[in-house]
């Protein structure tokens, strides 16, 4: 009976958090229609800002797995001077407001900064490009992937990883077979994270970005659009796709993990 | 039964987690002598000199809550009611008198749009440049802000096209216009004259009266609204309000 009591409050403080996301969730539903939401998801320009988002953040999680693990990796396995630096490096984008970040890029990859104008030089447009956003998301969303794979690799036990390598595997081999496909989950978890970090960001995106229609113009921007010149109703229904949409994938995506796991 | 009872055990945490939620509503009661103010974020310099000479003499506080005029006119249809609503332009004061929101407005002053291009920039000299695919311009984007409304009618009243310029960014706000202008990342925009004037960091070209497109800034007293409202937008409207709101660059209604 006390486990039972335990529960029951347990249950209760979750019931609270649920409220908490649901019901602002169902407070949107209100604002709009169903034919607005049909409406909106007919629309090119909305269809061109899912599309832009997706691109954008796909390629977000991939440069993230490139540069994520390794870090990782070190935070994880190594022990060196500086380390603890580097693992506050890693927390700063998440403390740091997105607007802030946006800034501190268009400070750096301005035309008035010596490397924007090296970049602009060789006809590396990042401001107001694609690559603009990418760099955007990529800079708020990283962090995620990082401390979720850091944890993966720590729970691996040192003991497997030290009989490949005195049974003389080399260090990448065992990075391959043992490492990589053990940190798996947590790696996919990481994955889930940043991805949906940099579908929703749009404080920095906004101010490196171009926000132009077809061109540049995210999801995130096309909500803040509507929602600034009085459209509510078609606001609400864009961000309504944008979460109806997030959620169904992040289910499917990790079902299937589990399910591998299992 | 039991069950409940051992509940008891958690009833300091669950009192916590209670307090802790309504704690945030509960000291937030608002001081009878305090007039709360939405306004647009252009106008913070001017406003808080006002704010400050005003509660010196009337012994009134002001706050003031200063964002982009569409995201204050939100929370407005949202259940937020200030007592006064300066926005940018009069669309958002129409929008909301229509609504039942603002009881009425009066303009205290205009937004005047000017080109502005970097300092040492000089592609960009009148409005015909923009039409040279050679220069890269930054404008505010309609829906967003008002100054995208008031470049596009500039633009109209002038027979230029816009899909003909080499536009390569839309600003959600005016300050990040001057921002993007600032750091050298675009040849020109057009924005208000108080914000290129308060930045100082950007060369200013004025637009031929006969194609410009002035804003009215409009001061709305909301429906309901506190008693030391009136003395506020009486002060606003005054000679001393007046002032203030010339000397940081605004063109004011006479």
């Amino acid at each position: 009976m006390k486990s039972l009591s335990f529960d029951l409050a347990v249950s209760l403080i979750a019931g609270i958090f649920v409220c908490l996301i649901v019901l602002p969730m169902l407070a949107l539903f209100t604002a709009t229609s169903f034919g607005e939401l049909i409406n909106q998801f007919r629309s090119p320009l909305v269809l061109s800002a899912i599309a832009i988002s997706l691109e954008t953040s796909l390629i977000v999680v991939l440069l993230a797995l490139c540069l994520g693990i390794p870090v990782a990796y070190l935070l994880a396995m190594k022990s060196f001077k500086g380390k603890e630096i580097l693992d506050t490096l890693v927390d700063l984008p998440i403390c740091m407001p997105p607007l802030v970040a946006g800034l501190a890029l268009l400070i750096l990859l301005g035309g008035n900064s010596k490397f924007g104008s090296m970049l602009r030089n060789c006809g590396i447009d990042l401001i107001f490009s694609k690559k603009g956003i990418i760099i955007a998301q990529l800079f708020v969303s990283i962090p995620f992937l990082i401390k979720s794979a850091r944890n993966a690799f720590e729970s691996i036990n040192k003991n497997v990883i030290n009989a490949s390598l005195t049974l003389g595997a080399s260090k990448f081999y065992t990075f391959k077979t043992i490492l990589l496909p053990l940190a798996r989950n947590g790696i996919y978890t990481g994955m889930i994270m940043t991805w949906a970090r940099a579908l929703g960001e749009f404080g920095a995106t906004s101010m490196v970005a171009g926000c132009i229609p077809f061109k540049t113009e995210t999801m995130t921007v096309a909500i803040y659009q509507n929602a600034m010149s009085g459209e509510l109703a078609a606001s609400t229904a864009v961000a309504l796709l944008l979460l109806v949409f997030s959620f169904t994938l992040l289910l499917i995506f990790k079902s299937r993990v589990r399910g591998q796991a299992g | 039964m039991k069950a409940l009872g051992d509940l008891k055990k958690y009833k300091a945490f669950l009192l916590t987690l209670l307090v802790c939620l309504i704690s945030s509503t509960a000291f937030a009661k608002k001081e009878s002598k305090e007039l709360l103010v939405f306004a647009g974020a252009g106008m913070r310099l001017p406003l808080n000199e006002i704010g400050k000479k005003f509660e010196k003499k009337y012994g009134v506080k002001v706050v003031y809550d200063y964002e982009g005029s569409g995201r204050l006119g939100n929370k407005i249809l949202v259940g937020q009611s200030p007592d006064v609503f300066i926005p940018g332009s009069d669309k958002w004061a129409k929008i909301l008198k229509e609504k039942g929101h603002v009881k009425d407005y009066t303009s205290v002053a205009y937004h005047t749009p000017v080109i502005i291009t970097p300092k040492g920039n000089g592609k960009v000299n009148s409005l015909g440049d923009f039409l040279d695919s050679n220069n890269r311009l930054v404008l505010g984007d309609v829906k967003a802000c008002a100054i995208g409304g008031a470049s596009a009618a500039i633009f109209k009243k002038a027979g230029l096209e816009e899909s003909k310029m080499n536009v390569r960014a839309k600003g959600q706000a005016v300050k990040q216009l001057v921002l993007w202008i600032e750091g050298n990342n675009a040849d020109a925009s057009i924005v208000w004259k108080a914000d290129a004037v308060q930045s100082g960091k950007v060369r200013i070209v004025d637009i031929p009266e006969q194609y410009n497109f002035k804003s009215i800034i409009p001061v709305c007293q909301m429906v309901t609204h506190k008693k030391e409202t009136n003395e506020y937008i009486h002060y606003l409207l005054g000679i001393e309000g007046k002032a203030i709101f010339k000397k940081h660059g605004f063109e004011v209604v006479e």
